[in-house]
């Protein structure tokens, strides 16, 4: 029973960041079809902010509100400089130019840290474990959990609660009839390239906390997550990000649990084919729809 | 004058359809603009909401050229458009779909007389639709269309519309709900609210605007006040392009 609430947890955890790291991605995409690969390079970018600030002897309850800042301002910038242009353009425009954004930030992060790893010093708090009866779980793993739940109850409320949640939400679901409310589609879209932003920064700080290390091609892993989440869910709803998410979360530590060690290498391979079989069955994925902000 | 369009040519890709088309609107005045389907109306009504840029021609509100105004601003100078299909977001509840409609009458009226004109017409509208208050959290999809039709009208008042834009709003509606969506028409028209209502069925118009035009390929061919068009036998001529003195049975192969 104890082993069985430790994968729980487990899974909560590691389910937790995938379901922000969808969300993050899913939001943009809603507004504008733009499906980012230069999400990734997001959180590599909030590590590398971390880690400065951490260097520089700021206390780590400052780094975090740094990061998220900085994050937010990035997304923001990238957003106004590289797709706002692109309201209204063609899936495929805003494909190319997610990849040019991809090239551009990771090379600058390739020029100012070059190639190697960096580690990430964390406080000593983020290494020790937690013991809630019998069962021992790492600290990091509660405070994951407990970051998805208040980013995922925080943006609810924003969406779910305020106006402009509410545009946010019309201008996913019909941009034109939107603007004929006066909702102006360029604001819309920096809020939500704001909010992915700093979703950005929370994960990236939880990514690399937990792997302690980064190299400016450290995006990869993280988008990879992020876009089987987003499919697994369904792609642009926010609903099924938060599915697909926890669902890859799930997935991944029953693989860690059941299989052999023999086949741990082939855990990518299977997560693959179990969306694949997934989409055969549920094209629009698990929350059953394409293209909705819910 | 309030609204003038004056030789609107709007189009898509090479195809004109709209060719060199005016329209003008007094302040307190209805009205009709009638046409097959096809003939442009509603390429007009997006024109005049700004969801469409003219090839040619412009827009005036107040005398104030507003023809490269983009659509999400004209809201906040009191040009609402209740769209054809009616436009409801399905994801968003009544109340939402509701005031989503005032979003930009922050601007053109202060923060606080916004906010107590905006309660104000929702409450009004409660009145006028009282299904919509009843199911005001449910969400804008579970309506039927007669009800969608309702929140659309609802929407655009809380614009606090100087100009309410209104495209074929019974088409695809019972008999019985199209008149009653006339009779809340009626009702605005009474207190003096401008209308522009483009329709493909005459008659209902005909009833309550003031004046009316008709619509052909893009050209308008007929304008005239409602009360002498609905007595007018150029009306079937304009819209149908028969000569009402020829019998049909003669002119049958």
């Amino acid at each position: 029973m104890t082993a069985f609430i430790q994968h729980v947890v487990d899974a909560l955890s590691v389910g937790s960041t995938y379901a922000l790291l969808a969300l993050g991605l899913t939001l943009v995409f809603s507004v504008m079809n733009l499906i980012n690969f230069a999400y990734g390079m997001m959180l590599v970018w909030s590590g590398y902010i971390a880690m400065g600030v951490i260097n520089a002897g700021v206390p780590f309850v400052l780094t975090v509100p740094i990061v998220i800042i900085f994050a937010t301002a990035l997304s923001v910038a990238i957003g106004w400089v590289a797709f706002r242009p692109f309201i209204g353009a063609p899936p495929i425009t805003l494909l190319i130019t997610s990849f040019g954004v991809l090239l551009v930030i990771q090379y600058i992060a390739i020029v100012i840290y070059g190639e190697g790893p960096r580690i990430l010093q964390l406080p000593a708090l983020f290494s020790k474990d937690a013991h809630i009866g019998a069962i021992r779980v790492p600290v990091l793993e509660l405070i994951t959990i407990g970051t998805g739940i208040v980013v995922v109850a925080l943006f609810y409320a924003l969406l779910q609660r305020t106006s402009f949640g509410a545009q946010l939400r019309a201008a996913a679901e019909s941009p034109n009839v939107a603007r004929l409310m006066g909702v102006k589609p360029d604001r819309v879209l920096m809020i939500a390239f704001a909010i992915s932003g700093a979703i950005a920064g929370v994960v990236g700080l939880l990514w690399f906390a937990k792997v302690g290390a980064l190299t400016p091609r450290s995006d990869l892993n993280p988008t990879i997550e992020a876009f089987i989440a987003v499919v697994l869910g369904g792609l642009g709803s926010i609903r099924g990000a938060l599915l697909g998410g926890l669902a890859l979360g799930a997935l991944e530590t029953l693989m860690d649990v059941a299989l052999p060690n023999s086949a741990l290498g082939y855990e990518q391979a299977i997560v693959f084919a179990v969306v694949i079989a997934l989409l055969i069955l549920r094209p629009s994925g698990l929350a059953g729809t394409t293209r909705e902000a819910t | 004058m309030l609204l003038a369009g004056e030789n609107l040519v709007v189009g898509y890709g090479s195809t004109r359809v709209l060719k060199g088309f005016s329209l003008s609107l007094q302040e307190g005045e209805a009205l009709a603009v009638l046409g097959a389907n096809g003939a442009g109306k509603s390429t007009l009504m997006m024109t005049l909401a700004g969801l469409l840029r003219p090839w040619e021609g412009s827009i005036k509100l107040d005398g104030r050229d507003i023809t490269r105004l983009p659509a999400d601003e004209r809201p906040g100078l009191g040009i609402a458009l209740a769209p054809e299909g009616r436009g409801i977001f399905t994801t968003l509840s009544i109340e939402e779909n509701l005031l989503i409609g005032a979003t930009g009458v922050k601007k053109r009226l202060g923060a606080a007389e916004a906010r107590r004109r905006t309660q104000q017409t929702l409450e009004r509208v409660y009145g006028m639709f009282p299904v919509l208050g009843k199911r005001r959290s449910s969400r804008g999809s579970d309506l039927s269309g007669g009800q969608q039709q309702m929140l659309a009208i609802g929407r655009a008042l809380l614009a606090q519309p100087r100009v309410l834009l209104m495209d074929e709003p019974c088409l695809g509606l019972a008999p019985k709900v199209g008149n009653e969506v006339y009779e809340v028409l009626r009702e605005l028209r009474a207190e003096g609210q401008s209308i522009v209502i483009v329709e493909e069925s005459s008659r209902r118009a005909l009833d309550f605007v003031d004046r009316a035009c008709v619509i052909k390929l893009g050209t308008k061919v007929l304008e005239d006040r409602a009360s002498a068009m609905k007595e007018d036998d150029r009306l079937v001529e304009a819209y149908f392009g028969i000569d009402p003195g020829i019998d049909p049975e003669q002119t049958a192969l």
